[in-house]
């Protein structure tokens, strides 16, 4: 379609219309998943062999922009993450809905004759549960338990074009916020909605967004971040792989309303395909009409900047994104939000990206509608990356208040091989045991465990996972993010990262295991901010298991393994460093290390 | 003001208006530690050794949260002690341990809480870098393996003196403090003014230490010592000494000094009242010729240094008179003119050893002060003779250069300059007008007064700061034109000279005392009024002759 810029609403909804239209002739659609996960496993390959194939068949097919066929025929759409990731290379067939996972450059030629010509099932590429093979996306548990909102037009629509995106009814919004809704009713309404922050503290968003409106200064500004450096933290990257424009809609709605005329994001440059489908967004909405000056004829200004970011864990990572928006050093002192004192020269607030994207669905279709999902004080979705020993790996959007149980079971498809439920962890170093699993995953539930939801990592831990290696992977994952500014946390964790290392070598002692919980206890109950990393709780050897081979004895540094040949062994608790040579070392995987917390607590 | 209660270890605290639980306890007589907290500076909580346990089992840091009226805490608990001692072995783990040989052994904070506390070793390891000294600045020496990174240093140059000389970089455990860039200190825009030293609870920023080149002179027979001793100096000294603090103690100073070795002791005082006669005259023409107004003063190097760095067009506006040191240095010359003369200058301030070594400041091609000591070092060397202090006689000060008037005396404290200048311009010693003068808003410990003098037919509009930030905020003002005055005092160092960086480091109690002490000097004093110095016109008509202008004056382009 013509790329003329849009001057009136009128012209937005005739456009609109348009762009439905067009979508509506496309017979069938193949949505090739296109987010990071499937393309590293070649999905880029798939959608140039696909439509390679389309042209070899002469097959009428809607592949670019602007190529629309007034008869219809093949739409073939790069989509954004569908969230299944381990069962990757994903490709749709619509009407019918079907999905094939896993699929390989090979399978092309027959998906194109199977289903594309002749319109029949191809039941080698379906997803094979255990039970049946489920030949629909809609009948996969996996997504029946969700409930995608901000996802929704993730796996839907081109991420690279912005008319599938206004088709979806892209945009609304902002034409709402625009003409129909003040500004006054628009925070009105996402007070109502209670809309938390997704970053990690959950704090209510809309004291942010009122302090930004109040605030005076002529050249405040709104910072957004794909902050989520948390180990195994990409929801970001994934939701702006799979649409951006609600990204640059949310963005752009927050910031008129709060009379902000530039907006930063920014994107840690390893995700290089959100940075990239981003700036495309931002480029095709310029184009419209839909950013810069006088939007929509309404009169109003908003220009959306992208920039590489880095990681946002620490305050210092915070002052150098600060330093670059205002081309300067920012220094220790210069706090990291909005200041009234007038420190950082203008006014500035920062918001997660997520957060954001909630912004058009709160306005398209109302408080009432939000806080129709999730607890009276988390309401809402959440998105997070499901991973660690289970069937299935990827993002996923959950309302709060579905369990942890929930999540392993019926999400993620149980703990893979059968191995043995362990832990998870929840962003960051939440640990959540056993006894969790029928806790609700929300911010009050965690708070009541003296944690927080974090950034949206959940990672499933199985019987095979060392402790040992969890707790130092997360003290030097601490460390880095340690600001230096408290003694405890500041000379502490090298010292237990030191200490940790010498005992899982096996050259530590009792005292050094005192001197680790010691430390952690005081890191725990006088540092600055409570972010402290488990400490072990020592093992034990399952005598039903145990064969008696003596590996462990032999193994054992401190000679806390005693026992006869061929019978079960045991381990002498008062001479244990826990440095668990024993537990990596058992062929049977009779060793069994206990959960921590449990001993020093 | 309504009196609150809080229990303490048990003990009933009252309080009305302190911002925290560790000012609650202290000024009850409980000392609870603390390495990063400081009165004056934003709260920081960085060093965890305030830690106390609330009635709930949790344990917080005294300094970040307001008593509440019959709130529980208790300092001495298991657990608190357990921590403190935990966090000591932490610091000390990381810090360059060499009490023996360091400069701020004797009021090093580590120092004291680990003997407090019975930490002996860094049980967790020691795991302290040794980067190297800087000694570039003449004022200074930064030690960064001894720091404890409580950022006393980094938040006093930045919130009380606005210079930003020094930041922290990097975080975690790499996180260090340094100066801007990670330059070296003299590099910067520092002025030298010894805040950051004086906050400092260990070893890391020290004052520079120059006794081993006054014991040298002291020893060498060929020279003849001469000594000048500033006015703060003799209320920073009693504390050391076991004296009620601020309490004025220059005749034990002059008979200790004597005892040391030293030939001639001499009293800046006269000097001041030098000063303000010099600058008196310069303001009146000032006034007459309609030059550019205010007239700053130039007693401060630190405030000079600073004004060089930031306000280059206002140095025609300083005036142009030398410090009361460099006048004394250049009356010290006169007055042994063909001897050789070593001359040093006791003295509040560490800027002043900058100060001592500029060249635009030599007379006659030779610099007018070879040594400045500071008050700390004084005491140092008074602690090597191990002199009984207490109980020294008290002596005068050597003729001809020794005698002072009250006027001078107050040059000590944060408005003394203004009140001599004003004494000096009313030439009245009546109890009614000496009455005025203090209560025309002269006086106190504010960080920035502006008040009105009626002089005759003329009202003048005066300014007093004390603290680079408050002097900033003071210019922005003028600037503007929000704020039209005539003459402005500036100190560098918060509340003057009595807190100068090189009198021992000081709570605002002390300071009040020592305030309070040199006005009791002055009280003291007969002559109130500058030109009533016995000496002067012995200094002006056989010292200077004819030279007054080339010798006490100075040109800072």
């Amino acid at each position: 379609m013509d790329q003329k810029k849009l001057k009136s609403r009128e012209e937005f909804v005739t456009y609109q219309t348009a762009c439905r239209r067009y979508m509506e002739e496309q017979k069938r659609k193949i949505y090739v998943c296109c987010g990071s996960t499937c393309m590293t496993e070649g999905a880029m390959k798939i959608y140039s062999a696909l439509k390679q194939q389309l042209e070899l068949r002469k097959i009428p097919c809607t592949v670019e922009l602007g190529d629309y066929l007034e008869n219809g025929g093949v739409g073939l759409s790069k989509v954004g993450c569908v969230g299944f990731c381990s069962h990757g290379p994903l490709i749709r067939i619509d009407p019918e809905g079907w999905l094939y996972t896993k699929v390989m450059v090979e399978d092309v030629e027959e998906i194109i004759q199977t289903s594309i010509v002749e319109g029949k099932y191809i039941s080698r590429l379906g997803f094979d549960d255990g039970m049946t093979i489920n030949k629909r996306q809609k009948d996969i548990t996996f997504f029946q338990s969700q409930t995608r909102r901000i996802l929704k037009n993730c796996g839907e629509i081109d991420a690279e074009r912005i008319d599938d995106a206004i088709a979806h009814g892209g945009y609304e919004a902002l034409v709402k916020a625009l003409f129909d809704i003040s500004e006054e009713d628009i925070l009105r309404e996402i007070e109502t909605a209670g809309l938390r922050g997704r970053g990690g503290i959950g704090s209510y968003t809309i004291e942010k967004w009122r302090k930004l409106k109040n605030s005076t200064d002529p050249r405040k500004t709104l910072v957004v971040n794909d902050g989520k450096s948390a180990i195994g933290s990409y929801m970001d990257s994934g939701l702006l792989e799979g649409d951006p424009h609600k990204a640059v809609e949310g963005i752009a709605v927050i910031c008129i309303t709060c009379g902000v005329t530039d907006g930063y994001a920014y994107i840690h440059p390893q995700y290089q395909t959100a940075v990239y489908r981003l700036k495309t967004a931002v480029k095709q909405a310029e184009a419209l009409g839909l950013l810069g000056d006088d939007i929509l004829g309404s009169g109003k200004r908003f220009r959306l900047h992208v920039n590489n970011g880095m990681e946002q864990h620490t305050p210092e990572e915070y002052m150098k994104m600060y330093g670059h928006l205002q081309n300067r050093e920012v220094k220790w002192f210069d706090t990291v939000y909005l200041d009234e004192t007038g420190r950082l020269q203008n006014a500035t607030e920062s918001n997660n990206l997520e957060t954001i994207v909630n912004v058009p669905d709160i306005i398209n279709y109302g408080a009432e509608w939000f806080r129709s999902l999730g607890t009276e004080e988390s309401p809402g979705t959440k998105v997070f990356m499901l991973t660690g020993a289970i069937n299935n790996i990827g993002m996923v959007e959950i309302p709060f208040g579905t369990t942890v149980r929930q999540m392993v079971e019926d999400i993620g498809g149980g703990m893979a091989n059968s191995g043995p439920f362990r832990a998870v962890r929840l962003s960051g170093s939440t640990m959540l045991m056993r006894e969790n699993l029928d806790m609700p995953i929300t911010f009050e539930d965690l708070e009541e465990l003296g944690d927080r939801i974090g950034t949206g990592n959940f990672e499933v831990m199985d019987g095979k996972r060392s402790m040992m290696e969890t707790a130092k992977y997360l003290l030097r994952f601490a460390s880095r993010g340690s600001c230096g500014r408290c003694t405890p946390c500041r000379e502490g964790l090298p010292r237990m990262t030191f200490l940790l290392d010498k005992l899982s070598k096996g050259e530590g002692s009792r005292e050094d295991m005192d001197e680790v919980i010691e430390l952690a206890n005081l890191i725990q109950s006088s540092a600055l901010c409570f972010e402290t990393c488990a400490t072990l709780g020592g093992y034990e050897i399952d005598p039903a298991l145990c064969v008696g081979c003596t590996k462990c004895a032999r193994n054992c540094p401190v000679m806390a393994i005693h026992g006869t040949i061929r019978q079960p062994h045991e381990i002498d608790k008062t001479k244990c460093i826990k440095c668990g040579a024993c537990f990596r070392g058992c062929p049977k995987h009779a060793v069994k290390e206990n959960d921590p917390w449990k001993q020093n607590v | 003001m309504e009196t609150k209660c809080m229990i303490i270890d048990g003990q009933t605290c009252s309080f009305t208006d302190e911002p925290n639980v560790l000012e609650v306890a202290r000024a009850n007589r409980i000392d609870i530690p603390s390495l990063c907290y400081c009165e004056n500076l934003s709260v920081y909580e960085s060093c965890r050794m305030c830690i106390v346990e609330k009635a709930d089992g949790t344990v917080d840091t005294s300094c970040s949260f307001a008593p509440e009226d019959g709130m529980e805490v208790y300092t001495n608990s298991p657990k608190v002690q357990k921590n403190r001692k935990m966090i000591l072995e932490l610091l000390l783990g990381s810090h360059r341990t060499e009490c023996t040989t360091c400069d701020k052994a004797s009021t090093c904070k580590l120092l004291e809480y680990c003997t407090r506390y019975r930490v002996r070793s860094a049980r967790f390891g020691n795991l302290h870098t040794t980067p190297p000294i800087d000694d570039s600045s003449v004022c200074v020496v930064r030690d960064p393996s001894k720091c404890v990174l409580c950022g006393q240093c980094v938040r006093m140059c930045d919130e009380v003196q606005n210079i930003k000389a020094l930041s922290f970089y990097r975080h975690g455990s790499h996180s260090f403090v340094a100066p801007v860039n990670n330059m070296l200190l003299a590099d910067t825009n520092c002025v030298g003014c010894g805040q950051c030293a004086s906050v400092c609870p260990t070893g890391a920023l020290v004052v520079k230490n120059e006794i081993d080149r006054f014991w040298s002179m002291i020893h060498d027979p060929r020279h003849k010592v001469v000594v000048q001793v500033a006015p703060a100096v003799r209320v920073g000294v009693a504390e050391a000494f076991g004296l009620p603090a601020g309490t004025p103690v220059m005749g034990k100073i002059v008979t200790a000094l004597r005892r040391i070795g030293v030939d001639v002791v001499y009293d800046t005082n006269l000097s001041a009242d030098l000063t303000i006669i010099e600058e008196a005259a310069e303001f009146m023409e000032k006034l007459e010729t309609g030059a550019s107004l205010p007239l700053f003063t130039s007693c401060c190097p630190g405030w000079i240094q600073h004004a060089e760095h930031k306000y280059p067009e206002l140095l025609p506006q300083i005036s142009t008179c030398g410090s009361p040191m460099e006048m004394m240095g250049a009356l010290i010359r006169r007055q042994f003119a063909g001897e050789r003369v070593f001359s040093v200058a006791i003295m509040p301030c560490t800027a002043k050893k900058f100060e001592s070594r500029r060249e635009q400041l030599d007379k006659d091609g030779v610099p007018v002060v070879d040594l400045v000591l500071t008050t700390v070092e004084l005491i140092r060397m008074i602690q090597e003779l191990v002199l009984d202090f207490k109980n020294l006689p008290d002596a005068e000060a050597d003729h001809p250069l020794g005698e002072f008037t009250g006027s001078g005396v107050i040059f000590g404290v944060t408005g003394g300059v203004t009140e001599a200048a004003i004494r000096r311009v009313l030439a009245d010693t009546s109890s009614a007008t000496m009455q005025t003068i203090a209560e025309c808003g002269v006086r106190g410990l504010d960080g920035t007064k502006i008040f009105e003098v009626t002089a005759g037919d003329m009202t003048l509009r005066i300014g007093v700061v004390s603290g680079l930030k408050n002097t900033d905020q003071l210019i922005a003002k003028i600037k503007s034109g929000a704020l039209q005055l005539d003459f402005v005092e500036v100190m560098a160092c918060p509340n003057g000279c009595i807190g100068g960086g090189g009198q021992p480091s000081a709570t605002s109690w002390t300071k009040a005392q020592r305030s309070a002490g040199l006005f009791r000097v002055d009280e003291a004093c007969e002559l109130k009024l500058p030109q009533d110095n016995p000496s002067l016109d012995y200094v002006y008509n056989t010292l200077l002759e004819g030279r007054a202008h080339e010798l006490l004056h100075v040109k800072y382009v």
